[in-house]
């Protein structure tokens, strides 16, 4: 990843190149960003997202070469968009200036965190429970393109794995269940089995 | 049948009609997927089968974005509820690697009101709701009337594997699952 690092601070200038302002809407842009700061205007912020997405994910894509960080840095800099929006001044600059002035900052702290993350030699323990949790999710194998990127993976906070699967896990746990039905966990187990077991019979007579 | 064209998300989730869950979008082509959704018709969120599933048709859940948000760490939250359930097939995938398939709607249990076994299930998710704040706020309108509903939130939260659920997408299933239900949280 250190190779990358060299590269990237010649991007700026590609990125506010004049290729790219030809059809732009400055003026719908700017008003976005005013709704988002005065209103917290959702809809502003799709308008927002849906320009810059596409563009921030293509750079980012192309400078890191990776599309899970390029994915990331698009995140972290709409959101950067949406928290800090009420500090835009169109006065001082175009809008996709600043936009694209957060993005460069986003990229260079994404790549200090992974650089310091590297030296943590953090363990492979985290990321089994996950694993475990969802083993039917990797018959997709492209859903994690490389080894390199697992590497990477596994050197982020439990709950940016988590992102990486996609979603929350909204099934209770056993020892949940066990808490709400006010029962011993060993009950929650027999129970699960028995009505299981019953299940499978049941659909054994049907299809025999 | 009609057939509607739909990106695919492959995620190992259990989702009835009118099931709620919230997905952290984090990969290009699923923001993709977002967009696309928000444009057109909703998109389809398909649990991978195993082996031995794949001579079966397969069955999604059709849902469509009805809130979104950002988390603490500046990700796409969004919030989808299944429409109905539906049949898969035609799968393709395009340049930017999200599937896309041809579906058709898929029907699931009858509308049946709560009796007296379905309201014990009926009081019980209520009161998870009630401990659980961020599963309720998912569900603006809690229909602990419907049997049906009761019944189908409550397969979508117990700690069961997803294969096993997948029993209950088909039609003639709601008898099965109250007797399952039963087995586990009225059980003497």
């Amino acid at each position: 990843m250190q190779s990358v690092h060299s590269e990237l601070p010649s991007h700026q200038a590609a990125v506010t190149s004049s290729s790219m302002t030809n059809k732009i809407d400055h003026s719908q842009l700017c008003q976005w960003l005013k709704s988002i700061a005065v209103d917290r205007d959702k809809q502003a912020f799709t308008g927002v997202f849906k320009f810059f997405a596409p563009k921030i994910q293509r750079i980012a894509q192309s400078k890191l070469n990776n599309e899970a960080l390029a994915a990331e840095v698009l995140q972290d800099t709409m959101s950067n968009v949406w928290r800090k929006a009420h500090l835009f001044d169109d006065s001082k600059g175009a809008a996709t200036t600043w936009v694209y002035t957060i993005m460069r900052n986003v990229t260079f702290d994404l790549l200090r965190k992974m650089k310091a993350n590297k030296e943590d030699n953090l363990s492979d323990d985290i990321w089994p429970l996950a694993e475990a949790l969802n083993t039917e999710d990797d018959s997709f194998s492209d859903h994690i393109q490389s080894r390199n990127l697992l590497g990477v993976i596994e050197t982020l906070p439990e709950n940016q794995q988590q992102v990486v699967k996609g979603f929350y896990f909204m099934e209770m746990s056993q020892e949940q269940l066990a808490v709400h039905l006010n029962l011993p966990l060993g009950t929650i187990k027999s129970r699960l089995r028995l009505a299981l077991g019953k299940l499978k019979l049941k659909l054994g007579e049907h299809h025999d | 049948m009609p057939t509607i064209n739909l990106p695919i998300f492959p995620l190992s989730i259990f989702l009835l009609p009118d099931g709620v869950t919230r997905l952290r979008i984090f990969e290009a082509r699923y923001l993709k997927m977002v967009s696309m959704a928000m444009k057109n018709n909703g998109f389809v969120v398909l649990p991978i089968a195993n082996e031995e599933q794949v001579e079966d048709k397969l069955t999604g859940s059709w849902v469509e974005i009805i809130n979104f948000d950002q988390s603490d760490d500046g990700l796409l939250l969004i919030d989808v509820r299944c429409k109905e359930l539906v049949e898969v097939k035609d799968m393709s995938q395009d340049k930017d690697n999200l599937h896309h398939a041809n579906v058709s709607p898929k029907s699931h249990w009858p509308e049946v009101s709560v009796d007296e076994s379905t309201n014990k299930f009926s009081r019980s998710l209520n009161k998870l709701f009630i401990e659980n704040t961020e599963l309720s706020a998912l569900y603006k309108d809690k229909h602990l009337e419907q049997a049906s509903w009761v019944v189908a939130r409550w397969l979508e939260l117990l700690p069961v594997n997803i294969n096993e659920k997948r029993l209950f997408v088909e039609s003639g299933s709601f008898d099965a699952a109250k007797e399952f239900l039963q087995g586990i949280i009225l059980a003497e």
